[in-house]
């Protein structure tokens, strides 16, 4: 373990003083700042963190996929053939290079959080992210139908506070509708509101409320439940982001090992870039999944959903980029995050475990490369 | 120590082949110093790197202390000194040397201080080239912080490929007792060099490579017998000579 630090620490150090870091650092800084600085004048702090999350996304990501291009440098200045004629094995070398990568990925992530928290206090009072628990989606979702949405609220949840419905409009006739009225129901009280066809719902149902009915009072649309959730109090914006941070971290981290691994065979800017371009695949992992399964296979054709799930599969896992989309609507990561962040974890640790076998031919000859 | 019997090593394949090393012997004891001396080209540093097991022979056998080149308990126990130095720009020298340490398994923190401090002042390093940036030095200070970190974990075998090559009369005297020291306390050396006074000061037996075959070889004293030349032009010239009878003789 003490050679694998030693090599970890090494490469931190170099990333650490090298030229790309420091301008990292530097876009780190600015695009904070401009986005805490444009994000003055608007009616929501939502902007400010789309921007802020972005940037610290854009950032770890860079040194993630920068990781693969640590051994083809190595290969060029000779250090590798220098460190070749000491004690640790090359699975060691590689090994450090991944764990390199990962970790400053991770470390930049929480620290670029919790500074885009820390800017986005100093610049919006009212940055506030909320808690938040899922509420289960009935199996009837329309609002508009022939019965009301009827929706159970588990009793754990049950004195959480508001209650934030997402729904998306069918519109039934060519009127231009932007509010509906809605009436909901609990064992405890009822009352009406006028709410936006397309978006969040929110309302505070009597504490106690085990079962919300809702009806919908407009006529010409009918609206259909996409999401329900139970907002809780509020959370402390910096150390908030700084877990959304860690997390975006931990999910960009996962292709250091694709790109040490790419490293192997090829130029450090062919890795870096392919394992940039397996993250991108990784975030609409799903949608590509869906899309493989639609598809009529017909001639040639056919390959397309088979390339599609073959892709889906090649990607990490990157479930836990949902933080970013709940960040942006001022909603703190909900428990159980960061097992939604195991199979990016699993994912990495597969990758770098292919990424420290020896070569084939090195293997042979029992070289240490 | 060492010990290479008809090491072979051939790069590329057929009418493409160059064979690099053609067929040496030669056995290096405890306590003792083998120059390999040679033009360029001469194969010096493939039997280098033969010698540390970063390269396989194509035939024959090379072993150091008792097994195959290069496995793990041989490079724990060699220190090596490449002929380019100033790799680890983004380091200090401190860091550079503490890093060689730390891979070459000297425990302890207080240790592992104390063996990089004296290393760097064993190879004439200044204290305040000690938080400088490799990437700032001098070809002669890198070469001074290759010997520190070849040096700093007491190594049985040093493998040196050009050790005075950019360094001023100052380093090299430094360096020749270093490799004194080294010796006296039992260890061995092997080292390239294309110097007289390095090959003089610090080997006993000597190689004389000629287009990876032993032109010559024997006592260095003896190879230089009567050769009063600044440099080892002339052994290597007679070496060369020696070499292409032998070859039109076969």
């Amino acid at each position: 373990m003490a050679e694998l630090f030693a090599l970890t620490g090494r490469h931190l150090r170099t990333t650490a003083r090298s030229r790309p870091a420091r301008a990292a650092a530097v876009a780190l800084v600015l695009g904070l700042v401009l986005a805490a600085y444009a994000a003055r004048g608007m009616p929501s702090p939502s902007l400010l963190l789309v921007a802020a999350l972005f940037v610290v996304l854009l950032v770890v990501t860079g040194f993630a996929v920068g990781a693969g291009t640590t051994l083809p440098d190595d290969r060029v200045a000779g250090r590798e053939a220098w460190l070749s004629t000491l004690a640790p094995p090359g699975w060691k070398r590689r090994l450090a290079v991944v764990l390199a990568g990962w970790s400053l990925a991770a470390l930049l992530g929480l620290l670029g959080g919790a500074l885009a928290g820390l800017v986005g206090q100093l610049a919006r009072d009212d940055l506030a992210l909320r808690s938040w628990r899922p509420v289960p989606l009935p199996e009837a979702r329309m609002l508009g139908g022939a019965t009301p949405l009827e929706l159970e609220i588990p009793d754990a949840l049950a004195t959480h506070g508001e209650l934030e419905l997402e729904v998306r409009p069918l519109v039934r006739s060519m009127k231009l509708i932007d509010t509906a009225d809605v009436v909901w129901t609990t064992e405890a009280g009822s009352d009406s509101l006028r709410v936006p066809v397309r978006g969040p719902i929110r309302f505070t149902p009597p504490p106690g409320s085990r079962r919300v009915s809702l009806a919908l009072m407009t006529a010409d649309v009918r609206m259909r439940l996409v999401d329900a959730r139970l907002l809780g109090p509020t959370r402390a914006p910096v150390p908030t982001l700084a877990w959304v941070g860690l997390l975006l971290g931990l999910c960009a981290g996962a292709v250091a090992p694709v790109a040490v691994l790419l490293s192997r065979a090829t130029s450090g800017q062919t890795a870096a870039a392919g394992a940039f371009c397996l993250l991108l695949l990784g975030s609409v992992k799903d949608g590509m999944r869906d899309l493989a399964a639609r598809l009529e296979p017909d001639g040639l054709q056919a390959l397309v959903p088979a390339v599609l799930d073959g892709f889906a599969f090649l990607a990490p896992d990157a479930p836990v980029l949902s933080v970013l989309v709940d960040a942006t609507a001022l909603r703190a990561p909900p428990p159980g995050t960061l097992g939604a962040a195991l199979p990016a974890l699993a994912y990495t640790l597969l990758v770098a475990l292919l990424a420290c076998l020896p070569a084939p031919r090195a293997w042979r000859q029992g070289v240490n490369t | 120590m060492v010990e290479a019997t008809q090491l072979r090593k051939t790069y590329g394949r057929g009418a493409r082949a160059v064979q690099a090393v053609r067929g040496i012997d030669f056995r290096l004891r405890a306590g003792q110093c083998l120059g390999l001396l040679g033009p360029n080209g001469s194969g010096k540093s493939t039997t280098i790197k033969l010698t540390l097991g970063t390269l396989q022979p194509s035939a024959g056998r090379i072993e150091t202390f008792g097994g195959p080149a290069g496995r793990r308990a041989a490079r724990a126990r060699t220190g090596y000194v490449p002929e380019e130095a100033r790799r680890f720009g983004a380091l200090t020298g401190r860091e550079t040397v503490d890093l060689f340490a730390r891979l070459q398994s000297v425990r302890g923190r207080a240790e592992r201080r104390r063996r990089v401090e004296e290393a760097l002042t064993l190879v004439g390093l200044r204290p305040e080239a000690w938080k400088q940036r490799l990437a700032t030095y001098s070809r002669g200070m890198a070469r001074r912080l290759a010997m520190a970190a070849a040096w700093v974990h007491g190594p049985d075998l040093l493998v040196l490929d050009e050790p005075t090559s950019g360094l001023d009369p100052f380093g090299t005297e430094e360096m020749l007792a270093l490799l004194d020291t080294h010796r006296a306390r039992g260890g061995a050396t092997l080292l390239s060099t294309h110097d007289r006074l390095t090959a003089e000061r610090s080997c006993d037996e000597a190689l004389v490579l000629v287009r990876g075959q032993v032109g010559a070889s024997g006592a260095l004293d003896a190879l230089l017998q009567g050769d009063e030349a600044p440099s080892l032009l002339p052994l290597m010239r007679a070496a060369r000579d020696g070499a292409s009878d032998a070859a039109s003789d076969g």
